[in-house]
């Protein structure tokens, strides 16, 4: 395959290598939306494949997919609703925290703003295991702490 | 084996902040049960975001009140800057409003600002009573005058308020000098003079929207008309003035723009206050010159269609064409004489119009001449809606229209 001459990098692709050991290829210019993987481009060079220690073959094609779409120009809400349909509140999760790792800033802002919307008016529990947190309060600073900030617990949904 | 759940709650502060600051304050408030670790993590959120809100009762007055106090009081304690403050509340009657409610947003207000607040978002509606209330369609809320003082602000929509009186700031002062987008919906200004000096002082805007609003500018203010007249938004890309009352409006000014949506009325000169006089008199009605919108890709004009054409003689580079016919005003157009079809295509309609759209035909036939006439010279045209006005029937417009001639062979039309 001939590479053109020119230094534009509109059909240079990069090779990406995720943590299980498989290799994704992306263009240049949507691997530039990824600060970390720009990084490393900077750091190794664009010629040899890029390794993602903390990205997995689950989650890279669809970020890839999603960065596609960005440098045509084409993100679109429906897009991104459409994007989201499909996953789960663990998948998103799994994709928010490749896109922090990836400081990939579009995509994490999006998934941001869609994790916030899954959460809404979720049960305090589910919001504690969504995130791993574990309750350290006692019953007694628990029940104060609801006391004092009751307004903001109106209209959470209880647990089943 | 990776363990996702256990990965994110060791994400850094700023990090599950950013997840935070997309949740209503209210939700990010609640996180401070989930641990101790997260008791004040929601204090360091930016944005404060009370929306959705209803209150139609003394009861949810006050709560909500409680509510806002003391968040502020908790942010207020840790110093933090504040990057947005939204509202929108939802009121039953104006009594709630303007006598329970307002006294403390306006104390809300003066306390955000002091932030270096960059987007500023009030909204406030209040329930349609069944019979009119003249008191309540008159009244409109006073803006807190520290707004203006918040010059760090990059966004402000506002809607629903009143400026009244001079604002005593000197004119070197006035304005906002990093503000990107402006949006008023329901403004009023008692001084026109004030509408003026404060446009004049946001030289970066990017997004003008004025809905609904007015300000009368006297004839008298030469230097407040001047500076009007003089207006320069050189960053402007997107305007929109819809049913707003306006003496004059500088077109020259939004000549940068890629999106432009206009009451078509902002082109005549005449005082829309005095048209009374112009019905008797319509040789007195002059037009105002129009700029090139040499960027303009999309247009939307609303009311008279006889100066479309002169405008598309103004915007080479437009794509796409949306008209429609406001409320107002027909009957005034109706009288003049019927539009006759233009002799000289404009250039854009030749080359680069792609998509027109045009609502409410009804069934004279000087308002089929348009959509024919662009048919038949819009050479790359992809899709032309037309809809039919709610007296005429759509198969009565397709009958018209679908036979004629079509420069473009691509060219679709939809009638509904």
């Amino acid at each position: 395959m001939a590479q053109e001459a020119s230094s534009s990098t509109s059909s240079k692709t990069i090779s990406l290598k995720t943590g299980d050991g498989e290799i994704f290829e992306i263009e240049a210019s949507a691997a530039k939306q990824m600060k970390t993987v720009q990084r490393l481009i900077d750091d190794l060079g664009d010629d040899i494949t890029i390794p993602l220690h903390n990205v997995f073959s689950k989650e890279l094609p669809k970020i890839i997919e999603y960065y596609k779409k960005d440098i045509t120009g084409e993100i679109t809400k429906d897009f991104e609703a459409e994007f989201v349909k499909d996953l789960n509140d663990d998948e998103v999760k799994v994709l928010f925290l490749a896109a922090n790792y990836l400081d990939a800033n579009k995509l994490f802002e999006f998934l941001s703003q869609n994790i916030a919307d899954r959460l809404e008016s979720k049960s305090v529990e589910y919001v504690r295991k969504y995130f791993g947190v574990e309750n350290d309060f006692t019953p007694e600073e628990e029940s104060k702490l609801r006391e004092e900030r009751a307004w903001s617990f109106r209209g959470i949904k209880e647990d089943e | 084996m990776r363990l996702p759940e256990n990965r994110i709650s060791k994400l850094p502060k700023e990090i599950l902040c950013r997840i935070l600051s997309f949740l209503p304050t209210k939700e990010a408030v609640a996180t401070s049960i989930l641990s101790k670790r997260w008791i004040r993590l929601w204090i360091s959120v930016p944005n404060l975001n009370f929306t959705n809100i209803t209150i139609n009762s003394i009861k949810s007055n006050n709560k909500f009140n409680e509510s806002v106090y003391s968040v502020l009081a908790s942010r207020d304690g840790a110093g933090y800057n504040l990057d947005s403050f939204h509202l929108d509340i939802q009121y039953v009657n104006h009594h709630f409003a303007y006598h329970r409610s307002f006294p403390h947003v306006v104390r809300w207000i003066n306390v955000v600002v002091r932030r270096n607040l960059k987007h500023l978002n009030l909204n406030h509606d209040i329930d349609e009573p069944d019979t009119y209330d003249p008191e309540r369609d008159a009244y409109l809320p006073q803006l807190p005058k520290s707004i203006l003082t918040c010059r760090t602000l990059v966004s402000l929509k506002l809607c629903r308020f009143s400026v009244e009186g001079l604002l005593h700031v000197s004119k070197v002062e006035f304005g906002f000098p990093c503000l990107k987008t402006l949006h008023f919906d329901t403004i009023y200004f008692g001084f026109g003079r004030n509408f003026v000096l404060l446009l004049c002082g946001c030289p970066v805007l990017e997004d003008l929207q004025l809905l609904n609003s007015c300000h009368t500018l006297s004839s008298r203010d030469s230097e407040a008309i001047q500076m009007f007249q003089s207006l320069s938004l050189p960053k402007l890309t997107r305007a929109e003035i819809i049913e707003s009352l306006w003496s004059h409006f500088p077109l020259k000014a939004l000549s940068t723009v890629k999106s432009l949506s206009l009451d078509t009325l902002k082109l005549n000169t005449y005082d829309q206050t005095d048209d009374k006089d112009d019905e008797e008199n319509p040789k007195q009605r002059t037009y105002i010159d129009i700029p090139i919108f040499h960027n303009l890709i999309h247009l939307k004009l609303n009311n008279s269609w006889k100066l479309v054409v002169k405008m598309l003689h103004h915007c080479p580079k437009l794509q796409s064409l949306e008209l429609s016919k406001g409320s107002r005003y027909i009957s005034v157009d109706d009288q003049e004489n019927s539009v006759e079809e233009p002799e000289l295509v404009p250039e854009c309609v030749s080359s680069c119009l792609k998509t027109c759209a045009i609502r409410d035909i009804g069934g004279l036939e000087s308002e089929l001449i348009l959509p024919t006439f662009i048919l038949k010279n819009a050479r790359i045209l992809q899709t032309m809606k037309v809809w039919s006005g709610w007296m005429q029937k759509k198969s009565e417009i397709e009958e018209k229209l679908s036979p004629c001639r079509k420069a473009s062979a691509t060219c679709q039309l939809f009638v509904y």
